[in-house]
């Protein structure tokens, strides 16, 4: 059974559309949601949560409809995002205190125990903790509440790269100890490259390929050489080029490697297939 | 629902409306437009929810397993509490101020039952304006507050010149005897009647709109 079954969303704003989004998640696995800004990253995570209401489209969540089992939905769900703290001049206990009384299988052990391996002090208040720190907390209480899908929002934006690490490593923690399923939200696709089982790439309101990361990034390889090894037949083959101080870089299809021959030539990264792949649709 | 009262008591209320409660002093005042007292409790109202939702409480309380229409319930709650908190306090000053009553208001509707009555159709009228038009959006504040308020100014104008006009309000609820008062008691009545009404009507309508919300 699919953890989260997105089908055919679709969302009219003014000046955007999401259109036809679809894609679905294994149990226990995190999946990458990429793409760049203004791409309907946030849009589709909000129809997931039913914040918005979409135009059209189903989503079920542990194979119940969200319309009609919300709040049983909710009940397992935990949301964490890395640019959105409320009332942060509240102390952490206090927020505890409201939130654990929503949650019927609220496990204060469990709370007590994530507290500590996070070394968290529930007598600070939110805005006297880092950012990493915040994430964490908002972790602490979606495990409490025994979430078995977390929806991450940027959960890595504006950290530093040890706590970046630190979060990555407590994520692929839950997935393999915890059997959580994360859906994580982010243009720092270089996060995703250590932690991701799959990859969902949006574009313009548009899904472009939902897939493993290793089918994702494996089919492409990131060629680069002299501009003077740049030919036209080679040219024809290559996604998103560019050009700079007399060398090029492209993706090249695996299959096409023979064209290569004598360049530069290595497997992509996240990072590499969503630049160029973004560069060629822009060109 | 019990859970986010809860909420509202522990994160959303602040010590202005509750400070604002003490307000109902100034009932002691021989001179004074009384209905300023009950302004004074929507202010508060506003000055709490600017408070939630700049602390984002929208975004907290939508994650929670709770229906969207329950969050508009239990601020209501909220507020007819503190309403119906200011009409108790203001109860023991004014009784006090009948002790002086020899002393008139020359600018307005004296303390008496039928003050309360008038002062619950103000609430009404504030409930009625403020909370449908804050929740086309759950977002604005400012504007919502600032018609309401208008609604409101007239609204007290409009009482404390019908209070020269009509011989009822003129004669009878403008005065502290024990028989009067009881005369005014009708007015009491539809004040709570309108404030009922009016403030069920708001509840609808802001669930309704709150609903349509894209977050």
């Amino acid at each position: 059974m699919n953890i989260l079954m997105v089908d055919g969303l679709c969302k009219q704003y003014p000046t955007f559309r999401l259109q036809d989004v679809s894609f679905s998640m294994q149990p226990g696995t995190i999946m990458g949601f990429i793409g760049r800004n203004g791409a309907g990253k946030t849009t589709t995570l909000k129809s997931i949560l039913h914040l918005v209401h979409p135009d059209g489209g189903k989503i079920e969540i542990f194979g119940m409809d969200m319309d009609t089992h919300e709040r049983e939905i909710r009940e397992k769900i935990g949301f964490v995002s890395g640019g959105i703290f409320c009332y942060p001049r509240k102390r952490l206990h206090t927020l505890t205190a409201v939130t654990r009384r929503f949650y019927p299988g609220w496990d204060d052990a469990r709370y007590r125990q994530l507290l500590s391996r996070f070394s968290l002090d529930e007598h600070k208040r939110v805005c006297e903790l880092s950012e990493g720190m915040k994430v964490k907390y908002q972790l602490a209480v979606a495990m409490s509440h025994g979430a078995q899908l977390l929806i991450l929002d940027e959960p890595t934006s504006g950290l530093d790269p040890v706590s970046r690490n630190e979060l990555l490593e407590l994520f692929m923690t839950l997935a393999e100890q915890d059997g959580v399923s994360i859906l994580f939200s982010t243009h720092i696709t270089s996060d995703l490259d250590a932690c991701a089982d799959a990859v969902t790439y949006i574009r313009d309101g548009k899904i472009v390929e939902s897939c493993e990361k290793a089918a994702f990034t494996g089919k492409w390889l990131l060629i680069s050489g002299e501009e003077k090894q740049l030919t036209q037949a080679l040219c024809a083959h290559l996604t998103g080029v560019s050009c700079h101080k007399g060398r090029f870089e492209g993706l090249l299809r695996a299959e096409n490697r023979a064209l290569a021959a004598g360049m530069v030539c290595a497997p992509a990264s996240l990072e590499a297939v969503m630049v160029h792949l973004e560069r060629e649709a822009t060109a | 629902m019990k859970q986010l009262i809860y909420k509202e008591w522990t994160l959303v209320m602040t010590p202005v409306p509750l400070m604002f409660l003490a307000l109902s002093g100034l009932l002691l005042i021989p001179s004074y437009p009384y209905f300023v007292t009950f302004f004074y409790t929507s202010l508060g109202i506003f000055l709490m929810m600017q408070s939630a939702r700049e602390n984002n409480d929208l975004a907290f309380g939508m994650l929670l397993p709770v229906p969207k229409q329950a969050m508009v319930t239990a601020r209501f709650s909220t507020v007819v509490t503190l309403q119906l908190l200011q009409l108790i306090v203001c109860v023991p000053f004014a009784l006090i101020r009948a002790s002086y009553s020899h002393v008139a208001n020359p600018v307005g509707f004296e303390a008496n039952v039928s003050f309360f009555g008038v002062g619950l159709m103000l609430l009404a009228l504030f409930n009625l304006t403020f909370f449908p038009m804050h929740y086309k959006n759950g977002y604005d504040l400012g504007k919502p507050f600032l018609i309401s308020a208008i609604y409101q100014f007239v609204f007290i104008a409009a009482a404390e010149t019908l209070s020269h006009i009509i011989p009822y309000l003129s004669a009878v609820c403008q005065s502290y005897a024990a028989a009067d008062q009881v005369k005014q008691l009708p007015l009491l009545a539809a004040g709570a009647v309108i404030y009922a009404a009016g403030t069920y009507l708001a509840w609808c309508i802001s669930i309704r709109r709150f609903a349509r919300v894209d977050l």
